[in-house]
């Protein structure tokens, strides 16, 4: 009896010639995409080659692009379900194959915890200047419009929108605001400046400081040192009509007031905030340099943590690989301000960062005896021969 | 779907209350034993132009702001901007000077080449020069800048205008910069909004 088309179908989706092609691949994307960051630079190599379904390409200044190479997700995902069927299809569980199934069960995981990591792990940094505290850090390359309205003496309604919606430049009413936020530009890169007296570019916006500003869009930042600066020119809605229209920009920094029945917001845009439940403050900063010279010896922060709801107080030297691990964050020593009165410090979230070491320790176990139940029959056998 | 939603989620409207964040240099809850060190609140300096500079009116962004008059009509101005960190780095900064007359920018390595050491406020910093053609008016112009970060805050000086003008005041500008200074914090327990005893 011929085989069904399922059966066909699982065959093909556990076979080793497809984890040949898919391995094949693998190694065109990661060769491609490491030769791309010479011109993209690293964040937008990273998103077009390793975290999309399809490299695209398409001429210079054309509007179009076409799938021309499987992306990093694709060529994971096919390796993933190629991984799942080899595994129910040809590894049953069964004493002597033990270990080869502890390997796949390894890679699976690995494969996994990689796609959970690239979803969940947030990445930040948390400037700060002596004696400041912080109970937040910020996402250098992503930005938010955020409307802050007072609560009470010491507490803000915040309201915040993300950079991909502001990116569709559509209305959004969020529900605890009396008005609607129509986008009606948004830059992922730009410059503000002020309009000069031969420059015919009229002036941003109708309200705050956009009245003396023109906004520019450049070219999205490619390299390593340098970032994009988001504005946006916004549009206030309300049920009796339009307020006028903000330039909100982080070249800007500052919040604008906006007054809408006899409520008082600030509009601002500013790198995406992570809230923590605890404050970090820069107790100390100490940058010491190889006498006689400017090259960096050792730098350190010492932090004071606290936490209200706990009452837990306590100083934390951080420096470089001697990070602080509090709360499924990781801070580590990133940089430092200049004249040495401040810290920088990249705070790394990543809830599946156990996953890689449990995928290798599940694919070296798997090795292990897998050699080990080889052996033995090997030797077994010359013993009964 | 988990994947999917734990993705998406992060990508909507988010309302929550927070704690009103003190203004820069009031920093919450600073516990006892440890002194203010924070930088000033607002962003303020002192500075001494030449005579013949004439103060023109700062705007909202600039806290210094002077006009330039030469013969035949020339005209340049002085401008001091105060901007949070990043606001962009030098090369960004060097090449958006550049642009606004018309040139080209430059690479990273280029940039140490063009620098020229000058004295802001008692420190050493580097100053940019950028001569070349208005885009709007098609007039020789040129640009004189330096940026100086300092206490969270990046300072842009900048001298703008008709090259020839620009190039005649260009020492004045290097005098101007050096007048430059940033008024004394308050010292810690001692505001300066606290009235005498």
């Amino acid at each position: 009896m011929p085989p069904s088309f399922l059966d066909r179908v699982v065959r093909f989706l556990a076979s080793i010639r497809l984890t040949a092609v898919c391995l094949v691949l693998a190694l065109g994307v990661v060769f491609w995409g490491t030769l791309a960051q010479v011109e993209m630079g690293l964040y937008r190599a990273q998103h077009e080659f390793f975290r999309s379904l399809f490299i695209y390409w398409g001429p210079a200044r054309a509007a179009w692009r076409i799938p021309v190479f499987p992306g990093g997700y694709l060529v994971g995902g096919v390796l993933l379900v190629n991984l799942i069927a080899a595994l129910g299809k040809r590894f049953a569980l069964t004493p002597k194959r033990l270990g080869l199934w502890l390997a796949h069960v390894g890679l699976i995981l690995l494969l996994l915890g990689q796609l959970l990591s690239d979803l969940l792990s947030q990445e930040s940094t948390l400037h700060l200047r002596e004696g400041q505290a912080r109970n937040y850090s910020e996402a250098e390359r992503e930005t938010e419009l955020a409307v802050v309205e007072a609560a009470g003496a010491d507490t803000d309604n915040v309201v915040v929108i993300p950079q991909r919606l502001l990116a569709q430049e559509k209305t959004i009413a969020p529900g605890r605001l009396p008005f609607a936020v129509r986008v009606r530009k948004f830059f992922a890169n730009s410059e503000v400046a002020e309009p000069t007296a031969a420059a015919a570019q009229p002036a941003a916006a109708t309200q705050g400081i956009g009245r003396h500003a023109i906004v520019r869009g450049l070219a999205r930042a490619t390299a390593m040192n340098t970032r994009d600066v988001p504005s946006a020119v916004v549009e206030i809605e309300t049920p009796q009509g339009s307020l006028g229209t903000w330039l909100l920009s982080e070249f800007i920094g500052e919040p604008q007031s906006l007054v809408w029945s006899n409520r008082t917001y600030q509009l601002t845009l500013r790198p995406r905030r992570y809230y923590t439940p605890y404050h970090v403050q820069l107790v100390r900063f100490q940058h010491e340099v190889y006498p006689g010279t400017d090259i960096p010896r050792h730098f350190s922060s010492r932090v004071r943590l606290s936490r209200a709801d706990t009452g837990e107080q306590r100083e934390v030297l951080i420096y470089m690989n001697n990070p602080l691990r509090y709360a499924g964050a990781t801070y580590y020593q990133s940089g430092f301000d200049p004249d040495n009165h401040g810290t920088i410090l990249q705070v790394v979230r990543n809830p599946s960062w156990l996953t890689p070491y449990l995928a290798c320790a599940l694919v070296g176990a798997g090795l292990l005896i897998q050699f080990a139940i080889h052996l033995w029959g090997f030797v077994f056998k010359r013993r009964t021969a | 779907m988990a994947l999917a939603w734990a993705g998406c989620g992060r990508e909507q409207v988010q309302e929550y209350q927070v704690a009103r964040e003190s203004p820069p240099g009031q920093p919450p809850a600073l516990p006892s034993g440890h002194s203010d060190m924070t930088a000033a609140a607002a962003p303020a300096l002192d500075c001494k132009p030449p005579s013949d500079w004439q103060e023109a009116d700062r705007g909202q962004m600039r806290v210094a702001s002077f006009r330039v008059s030469g013969g035949e009509g020339q005209q340049a101005e002085v401008s001091v901007i105060p901007l949070p960190e990043p606001a962009g780095t030098v090369l960004d900064n060097v090449n958006r000077w550049r642009g606004q007359v018309g040139l080209a920018g430059v690479a990273e390595a280029e940039l140490a080449g063009l620098a020229q050491p000058v004295e802001i406020a008692g420190q050493a910093a580097k100053l940019y020069e950028a001569v070349g053609v208005h885009p709007d008016t098609g007039k020789r112009a040129s640009i004189l800048a330096a940026m100086m970060p300092r206490d969270g805050v990046v300072w842009f000086f900048k001298m703008s205008g008709d090259a020839d003008l620009v190039a005649g005041q260009k020492r004045p500008f290097v005098e101007f910069l050096k007048t430059v200074s940033f008024p004394e914090r308050a010292p810690a327990g001692q505001p300066g909004a606290a009235p005498a005893p």
